[in-house]
């Protein structure tokens, strides 16, 4: 990324004369192309030198020297920052021994909160395999109980397994994006500067904290959506076993007549049209819930499962007139 | 680029232009002090977006560095449509 900047100041004044603008510099940090709001900013800039005073003072050549001499020590290392904190305090009359450099003055550590808490593909495959692990060891410390025998401790299981796997996901991924933070901000010594180290420490530690927060609402608001994704479709195919069962009544009270009107005919063919439509859809669809039974978290499992033995109940109670 | 080097960047810049505006006479060593306090006053930058909202108020005060604004605006812009062909591309592929 880059920062096109232009600093275009003329020489207005500096041998007294006329306002004559000497040049432009275009210092662009780095090579991006610069657009028509850089050529308002330089004459913007141009105009404030045109404008100035006929007379440049010492002292603000001076301050001038001190700033690029600065800037020189910045090409080796030095911080702006530095700079800008001695120009800040710079004193009335300037002494002889003044040093623009002379004191380094340490960059404030900046909190980047980051903008969002997308993650690559690669990072994302790493947080998989470690929830999954982390869900192995899980498993092996939490036995599960028998479903048929006492399903209310097998759905307590699930709820838990399903609530681990979220805070296994948001340590990862918050330890993760916490690796860009301290790559961006690095540890002070301790032994050097006890101080930067504890306001570091503090630093690091509100910042994990604000991100965590982050990461586990972002974290939640996936799994609910997952789980949402589950119940929309186990409530399409409740809605299509329903529009079967009309179908087949319909067919059954066709059938049923002493004798068929061409209407009864023609709503007796599409009637069973339509069943073998919803057949398919509804295979369709139970194959989908089941292939998803077979890879998702206990829970949603449990969900899909329960799901469709109640309908499969309702289905055979509906074909037998039990309901 | 990270918000830390950005902000140096910027940092820098603005040395870059108070070094030319005092050559000039556009800027005398009392509008330097007010400058340099000014901008430290924002600092630190929590996030992207806090940048850019401070180098604003800034410039509107010292009107003088308004290219550092437009470099952020046009960096900002830049970033937006990166974000959306990244995104563009997710949806094609």
């Amino acid at each position: 990324m880059v920062l096109p900047i232009i600093a275009a100041v003329g020489a207005a004044g500096i041998e007294g004369g006329s306002a004559v603008i000497a040049g432009g510099t275009v210092a662009a940090v780095g090579a991006e192309a610069v657009g028509a709001g850089a050529m308002e900013a330089v004459k913007a800039v141009e105009a404030v030198a045109v404008t100035a005073e006929k007379g440049v003072t010492g002292a603000a050549l001076r301050v001038a020297n001190f700033v690029e001499q600065g800037l020189e020590k910045v090409k080796q290392g030095a911080h702006p920052q530095g700079i800008l904190e001695k120009l800040s305090n710079i004193p009335e009359v300037i002494p002889e021994n003044f040093d623009i450099t002379a004191t380094v003055v340490k960059p404030e550590v900046t909190i980047p909160v980051p903008q969002n808490t997308e993650v690559t593909s690669e990072a994302q495959k790493f947080i998989d395999q470690k929830t999954e692990t982390s869900l192995a060891k899980w498993d092996e410390e939490h036995h599960v109980p028998d479903k048929n025998r006492d399903p209310e401790a097998y759905k307590q299981w699930c709820q838990d397994r399903w609530q681990a796997e979220q805070d296994f996901i948001v340590d990862t991924k918050t330890d993760l994006i916490m690796q860009d933070w301290d790559k961006q901000n690095p540890e002070p010594d301790k032994a050097a500067d006890s101080k930067g180290h504890e306001d570091w420490t503090k630093k690091r530690e509100e910042q994990k904290s604000k991100l965590k927060d982050e990461v586990k609402k972002e974290t939640k608001k996936q799994k609910e959506s997952e789980m949402a994704e589950v119940m929309e479709k186990i409530n399409r195919l409740k809605m299509l076993y329903q529009e079967r069962m009309d179908i087949i009544e319909g067919i059954k009270a066709v059938k049923g007549k002493p004798e068929k009107t061409e209407q009864d005919k023609i709503d007796l063919a599409k009637f069973q049209v339509r069943k073998s439509e919803l057949d398919t859809a509804i295979k369709i669809l139970e194959t989908d819930l089941k292939s998803r039974a077979g890879r998702a978290a206990p829970l949603v499992t449990l969900t899909i499962m329960t799901a469709l033995m109640s309908m499969m109940i309702y289905k055979i109670g509906q074909e037998q007139g039990t309901f | 680029m990270d918000l830390a080097n950005l902000v140096k960047n910027i940092e820098i810049e603005l040395l870059k232009l108070i070094v030319l505006l005092l050559k000039t006479g556009a800027m005398r060593v009392e509008e330097v002090r007010t400058v340099a306090k000014d901008f430290l006053s924002f600092l630190p930058f929590q996030n992207h977006q806090a940048l850019v909202s401070a180098l604003k108020v800034f410039t509107e005060k010292h009107n003088q560095f308004i290219s550092l604004y437009q470099g952020i605006v046009k960096i900002n812009e830049n970033k937006k449509i990166n974000e959306l062909i990244a995104k563009m591309r997710l949806f094609t592929k």
